[in-house]
């Protein structure tokens, strides 16, 4: 704890001197000129000009809130169809203005589905996403940014390439090579397991190249510094650039959480019994070919979006924690 | 972005280079065993006549039969035709979006938690449901969207929005775009964290005003975020698929077909492993020029 | 914070791997023991569960299960064949048992079933179960399928249409076009007819629904006596079918796909006719009551033909075949099974459950009538493609495309896989 409040310390007091990682702009020099020169008083006059006036502020927000009205409208529709106990209602109430209110709401549809009388155990199945989900973010957190900083700051050569290696791995679909994955897992018996569901999606190039981005904004000097101190390689890393991407990182929880909580063809694939069959899984077969059972499909989708909303909500306050940290970084 | 600096402090020492070295081998073990193994395997498969199930006669070698019979194939070509459409038009719509409303959230008071919440909300929608309500919302002939659109303009001859092969493709884009700008969202929120509040009290002691705080402080500290986020949308939007195959499956007439559907539906449905295999590669070598070439366009605007 | 991440991190793959060695001590132990491999909505599953649990009680043989998911079933069969993880019991869709049957995965069945149940088999079940190369049966069903007419019965007695009490009297297709124009006509109606193309008309459900009224036609998708697709799928018998569904959607008679396979029998009954599988009864039913009959498929010429199939059991090569064949005696013997069945709307493949099935022995009659009218999908090892190129151009001829270029395409694609496979010998001897 003390060697990274040394780093950090010395990373401000070296910085102003040195290079910034930004294209120098007119702003940033009087920003530097200003620092010192500004009376408290001039300081308070202009936060006042950037708070935005309060009326202004609050018509805003009333229109902020009417768009974000409209963009939720399409939800309106699956929560109030998943109050809708009789599934020929659903359907034949879908497609008119009916499909958004419910007259006699009911709850059954969630108890069919979570409830005892259940004929599957969808909590153990939620369970079951939970800990995919947990071991796929873990894992992916800690593979991508150790990747996109070593690919970074490292000292070897072709880093530009592998780069560019990795981003193109991204663009090979996933319904190319699941065949010969699912062949692959079979042979090295790894079906049907949590580690399976997990592995192949820990190394995301999407998320190494998202962190590869994010850690440029961290200028090299900081690095530098810390180096002088007599950090090494991982201390710097560890110290420095994860404390210092907060937002990132909960930015690639929620999103690979997502992805990881909907993963729906992989697990179909290498699942084969309930005792690690997610959710996703268990809810598609709610939509056999000849009948679909819109009630229960509803409700277990509301159920399903549920985690990664509490997780957002959970994790937002973060995006703004890190403002203190970023005066660091200029 | 400037040339890192040559680093005369720092002593290549074996310990350094051995962190380094295990810092980077987990990620590529990883997507040795899992992306690149089955892709590469996909290669040899390419040029044979591969079925899903087993075949009582040997498998055969039959050259750049599947290649030649691909590119000769019109419905591929649309389906090239298809997906660029498909990208020019998402690029903009919801990136820009995107962009527009990380910018009024970020800087939000009143009600923060939920507007943002609320404008996350679709992102985490499963696909199925996605689609699912949308087919409702285009529903033809007494679907919401036509319902509406005949009030506003009483003379409007409804539309049936999926199954016309004119607005089809229109009407799969406004869908993608609700539903996954979500994404593009939360990562400019996280850039947008990262500019210092500094460079906008020195904006503002120059008198800029809103659209030029934005111009000349917030679009360009994004620049790294930028090119992050086309260059995902251009390959997600390039690997359309999902939603295609459960509205449309590719058509009317094929003008809602993508790459990976059509790939999909030889090696899938048709359980032509081969072929499928063949224009996986020939997909994977399109793409790959196009985001090349985007990588290297960026990049010069970086210089 | 960083560090914090990392610790929580730590601990979270500590557990779940925990949890995940866990999941992988519970193995049992029984001396005789058969995997089972199936796939199902959850109330199939249970009753599954259920069975196998009679039969181990009642056996003393073991059934391991293994549950694979109705959307990539083909797949992780496959997967098994290949990664030498198969099954001793494996359900399959009817169509692809040729395929299973020639790539020398499955085996014939008969010498390990049980007499009574071979003889309790409908002749469409029996269909749906037989290779014919040989003539043998390679699986054993209980469950099959059908399509129907489901019609309004008050607006069809507006026009005053002919209703048909047998399949014997089913409508001409003269008939069919007249009171389709006729009910066109009626203020109350937009849609004379659904075919339900909500489903997608790629989902298998473009070929299985539409595959008889070719055969019906005169034509069909194969000759099944020399095996191509070519002089056949684009006959002119086959091109006049063809050309008549292309006409309805034309002028307008057709459920568009995305008004949704409700039209029927949502609240403002806009469409007429269904032509649906079986299971539509139990949607259509509760809202129309007895307003809803179920009527035979038209006859386009050639009399009538019905499709059937559905999921059916086959037993593997490297299979305990005794304890196989005894499993699927017992099962699909068990009354308490067959209830579970009758309880969830199945269409029965047994004659002794269509007797006592009070659904399929009172209004839905004429389904299993229909039963002795059915013909299996083309027979032969290359059903995938020979499915995927019929779909699509039937698909693209209701959107408009030229029939004959269409019909000529996917007939040129289907001959050109079996000629890549040397005609999938011995078919096309």
């Amino acid at each position: 704890m003390v060697m990274k409040k040394n780093i950090q310390e010395s990373a401000i007091n070296k910085n102003p001197g040195k290079e910034s990682a930004f294209q120098e702009s007119a702003f940033q020099e009087s920003a530097r000129r200003t620092k010192g020169l500004l009376k408290h008083q001039m300081m308070h006059q202009i936060k006042h000009q950037l708070q935005p006036h309060k009326r202004i502020g609050y018509l805003k927000t009333f229109l902020l809130l009417l768009l974000a009205l409209l963009i939720i409208m399409p939800l309106a529709l699956l929560f109030s169809s998943s109050l809708k106990d009789d599934r020929f209602q659903i359907t034949a109430e879908l497609g008119s203005l009916k499909a958004f209110f419910v007259t006699n709401p009911s709850f059954n549809n969630y108890i069919e589905i979570l409830g005892p009388q259940a004929p599957v155990p969808m909590a153990r199945f939620f369970l079951n996403s939970c800990i995919v989900m947990a071991g796929t973010v873990a894992g992916t957190l800690l593979v991508s940014t150790m990747t996109a900083y070593a690919l970074l700051r490292g000292k070897f050569r072709f880093k530009r390439v592998i780069m560019t290696g990795i981003i193109a791995l991204y663009i090979i679909p996933a319904e190319a090579i699941m065949l010969p994955l699912l062949f692959l897992s079979v042979k090295i018996h790894l079906t049907d397991t949590y580690i399976i569901q997990m592995l192949p999606f820990m190394a995301s190039p999407i998320y190494i190249f998202l962190f590869h981005q994010f850690f440029k904004e961290i200028p090299a000097s900081i690095a530098e510094s810390a180096q002088i101190e007599g950090a090494s390689f991982w201390k710097i890393f560890h110290l420095v650039y994860v404390p210092l991407n907060v937002p990132a990182l909960v930015t690639v929880t929620i999103l690979q959480g997502m992805e990881s909580w909907n993963q729906y063809l992989w697990p179909l694939l290498v699942v084969r019994s309930e005792n690690v069959r997610p959710m996703t899984v268990a809810i598609a077969s709610f939509f056999s070919t000849s009948d679909i059972y819109w009630d229960r499909l509803f409700a277990a989708s509301v159920v399903m979006m549920m985690p990664i909303l509490v997780l957002y909500l959970v994790f937002q306050k973060y995006f703004i924690a890190s403002i203190a940290s970023s005066a660091v970084k200029v | 972005m400037r040339k890192e600096p040559k680093n005369k402090l720092s002593r290549f020492s074996l310990l350094e280079s051995f962190q380094e070295l295990g810092m980077l081998t987990p990620a590529l073990i990883l997507l040795a065993l899992f992306v690149m193994t089955p892709f590469i395997m996909s290669i040899p498969l390419s040029f044979t006549n591969q079925k899903l199930f087993p075949s009582p006669i040997p498998v055969k070698l039959i050259g750049l039969r599947n290649y030649r019979q691909i590119l000769s194939d019109g419905e591929f070509w649309q389906a090239i035709k298809n997906v660029f459409l498909f990208t020019l038009m998402i690029l903009p719509t919801q990136c820009g979006f995107a962009l527009l409303a990380a910018c009024f959230l970020n800087k939000q008071a009143i009600m923060k938690k939920t507007l943002r919440a609320m404008f996350f909300l679709p992102f985490i929608t499963p696909m199925v449901i996605v689609t699912v309500i949308w087919a409702t919302i285009y529903k033809y002939p007494t679907g919401l969207l036509n319902s509406f659109v005949q009030t506003v303009i009483p003379r409007f001859q409804m539309i049936d929005w999926l199954g016309n092969r004119h607005t089809a493709l229109t009407a799969i884009v406004f869908l993608s775009a609700w539903q996954a700008y979500g994404f593009q969202m939360v990562i400019y929120l996280a850039g947008l964290q990262n500019i210092p509040e500094e460079l906008y009290e020195a904006a503002a002691i120059d008198g800029a005003g809103g659209w030029k705080r934005f111009a000349y402080v917030t679009w360009p500290s994004l620049k790294n975020t930028t090119i992050f986020v086309l260059t995902i949308t251009t390959i997600q939007a390039l690997k359309l698929f999902t939603q295609v195959n459960i509205l449309t499956h590719g058509g009317p007439l094929g003008s809602t077909n993508t790459l990976v559907h059509y790939m999909y539906e030889a090696g899938f449905i048709g359980q032509k492993i081969g072929y499928s295999a063949a224009s996986s590669i020939l997909m994977f070598l399109l793409v790959f020029t196009v985001v090349l070439a985007q990588r290297l366009l960026l990049k010069r605007m970086e210089d | 914070m960083g560090k914090r991440i990392l610790m929580a991190l730590a601990m979270i793959i500590a557990v779940g791997s925990l949890v995940f060695a866990g999941s992988q001590g519970e193995t049992q132990t029984d001396a005789r023991k058969i995997t089972f491999m199936y796939q199902g909505t959850d109330q199939f599953q249970a009753s599954y569960k259920a069975a196998v649990e009679r039969f181990t009680a009642a056996t003393g043989i073991g059934v391991e299960m293994r549950y694979a998911p109705h959307d990539m079933y083909h797949e992780q069969l496959a997967a098994a064949i290949a990664g030498d993880d198969l099954a001793d019991v494996v359900q399959l869709d009817g169509p692809f048992l040729s395929s299973l049957a020639w790539g020398g995965v499955l085996v014939p069945v008969e010498a390990y079933i049980d007499q009574n149940l071979l003889a309790d088999m409908t002749a469409s079940n029996v269909v749906q179960c037989t290779y014919p190369p040989d003539g043998k049966l390679y699986a054993m069903g209980h469950i099959d399928s059908t399509v129907l007419l489901y019609a309004n019965k008050s607006y069809l007695e507006k026009i005053g249409a002919r209703i048909p009490t047998s399949v014997e009297d089913a409508w001409t297709l003269e008939e069919f076009d007249a009171y389709l124009a006729a009910l066109a006509k009626l203020p109350e109606v937009a849609y004379p007819l659904d075919i339900m193309r909500a489903y997608g008309v790629k989902s298998e459900w473009g070929t299985y629904g539409f595959y008889t009224a070719f055969i019906s036609g005169g034509g069909g998708i194969m000759d099944r006596e020399n095996w191509k697709a070519d002089g056949m799928l684009n006959s002119p018998e086959t091109i006049a079918v063809a050309r008549k569904f292309q006409e309805w959607a034309d002028k307008g008679w057709l459920v568009p796909a995305s008004a949704g396979a409700n039209m029927v029998f949502n609240e403002q009954r806009s469409a007429a006719m269904a032509w649906c599988g079986n299971w539509y009864w139990a949607g259509a039913y509760p809202s129309m009551g007895d307003d809803l009959i179920a009527l035979p498929l038209p006859d386009f010429g050639n009399g009538v033909y019905t499709p059937n199939a559905s999921w059916i059991f086959g037993i593997t090569k490297d299979a305990d075949k005794e304890a196989a064949g005894q499993f699927l005696s017992y099962m699909l013997q068990d009354q308490a099974f067959i209830d579970d069945m009758i309880k969830t709307g199945e269409f029965p493949g047994l004659k002794s459950w269509a007797a006592r099935d009070p659904l399929y022995s009172t209004d839905m009659k004429i389904a299993a009538e229909q039963a002795a009218y059915a013909i299996a999908r083309p027979p032969h090892p290359a059903y995938p493609t020979i499915t995927s190129a019929f779909m699509k151009a039937f698909a693209n001829i209701l959107d408009g495309a030229d029939v004959e270029d269409e019909l000529n395409d996917a007939a040129a694609e289907i001959d050109e896989d079996i000629l890549d496979n040397d005609g999938y010998p011995p078919f096309g001897k």
